[in-house]
């Protein structure tokens, strides 16, 4: 999903994944950051690290391929230890970005 | 008729269904009509109980999952009506209380008070097996098809307003446990 996506899910990650204790992946492509060119994009985009932080869903931001290699087992692992979601943000500079 | 005689006649009909109930009052009447541990109550999850049962009966193509909705609850999902029809699991039935209010918030009108109708919205997103019973007597027999036939199906029944007798029991972890539990052990062979 797009970090607009996250935004529509958050009463259901909120009350039934982290309520229930449901681990669950999230991949979000992080728009509204670096090089956007939609302004609909910015506020959510600038306020997901901070909706993910509130709703206590661990979450990383690889940079690069080898950034996401190292990190994804453990994060994986990391939602069905604690049993609650986790989220890879995956900036525009790893994934390419979309070209307006 | 009430959504209890309602929920009554379902009870004591099921086996080794999985029934998945929206949050407040369809959970409540469920707890207290026939708690067991197939049962999966979505005590939070506003809307989503369609799309919990959805995925449940995806995951587990060998077991029967009944949903029970309200009409508050699925209008703020329409479109997993779509994806109900699109997935169309044969093993899946969503059952809709309408009783054409948000009961739980003080019973304001939904729009099925007014124009909407839900079973048409559900022929409209591609469901063919949208069943509207009438009476008790009508519905027995609805629950017998969807106990019984392939789906995916929906049934539309337009119950009386009013809320659920009774208090819930939010051990939200401990149902969800207990249910897990339930349905890792259950091996009944295809939908039965």
């Amino acid at each position: 999903m797009q970090n607009s996506g996250l935004g529509n899910c958050v009463n259901t990650l909120g009350s039934l994944n982290v309520a229930s204790q449901v681990p669950v992946v999230l991949v979000i492509s992080h728009r509204g950051d670096l090089a956007e060119f939609n302004p609909a994009q910015v506020p959510v985009g600038q306020a997901v690290e901070r909706i993910l932080d509130a709703l206590d869903i661990r979450h990383v931001m690889p940079r690069s391929v080898a950034d996401l290699e190292a990190q994804a087992d453990g994060l994986i692992k990391l939602a069905y230890t604690r049993s609650l979601p986790v989220a890879f943000l995956l900036p525009a500079e790893l994934t390419g970005g979309k070209l307006g | 008729m009430t959504r209890a005689t309602a929920t009554r006649l379902l009870v004591q009909r099921l086996r080794h269904e999985v029934v998945v109930s929206t949050l407040g009052q369809a959970t409540l009447d469920l707890q207290r009509l026939g708690d067991r541990p197939l049962n999966c109550y979505t005590f939070g999850a506003m809307g989503q109980c369609s799309s919990v049962g959805l995925g449940i009966a995806l995951a587990r193509p060998d077991l029967r999952v009944v949903c029970l909705d309200g009409d508050g609850s699925l209008l703020m999902n329409l479109g997993s009506l779509c994806t109900i029809a699109t997935t169309a699991p044969r093993n899946y039935a969503l059952v809709v209380w309408d009783n054409e209010v948000h009961q739980t918030t003080g019973g304001q009108p939904t729009a099925t008070a007014f124009r909407s109708s839900l079973a048409a919205i559900a022929r409209g997103a591609g469901i063919e097996k949208v069943l509207e019973p009438r009476d008790e007597t009508e519905l027995g027999g609805a629950y017998d098809r969807i106990l019984s036939e392939d789906g995916p199906f929906v049934v539309h029944v337009k119950v009386e307003k009013g809320r659920a007798e009774g208090k819930l029991d939010r051990d939200v972890i401990g149902y969800k446990l207990r249910f897990m539990r339930a349905v890792a052990t259950l091996r009944p062979g295809p939908a039965a």
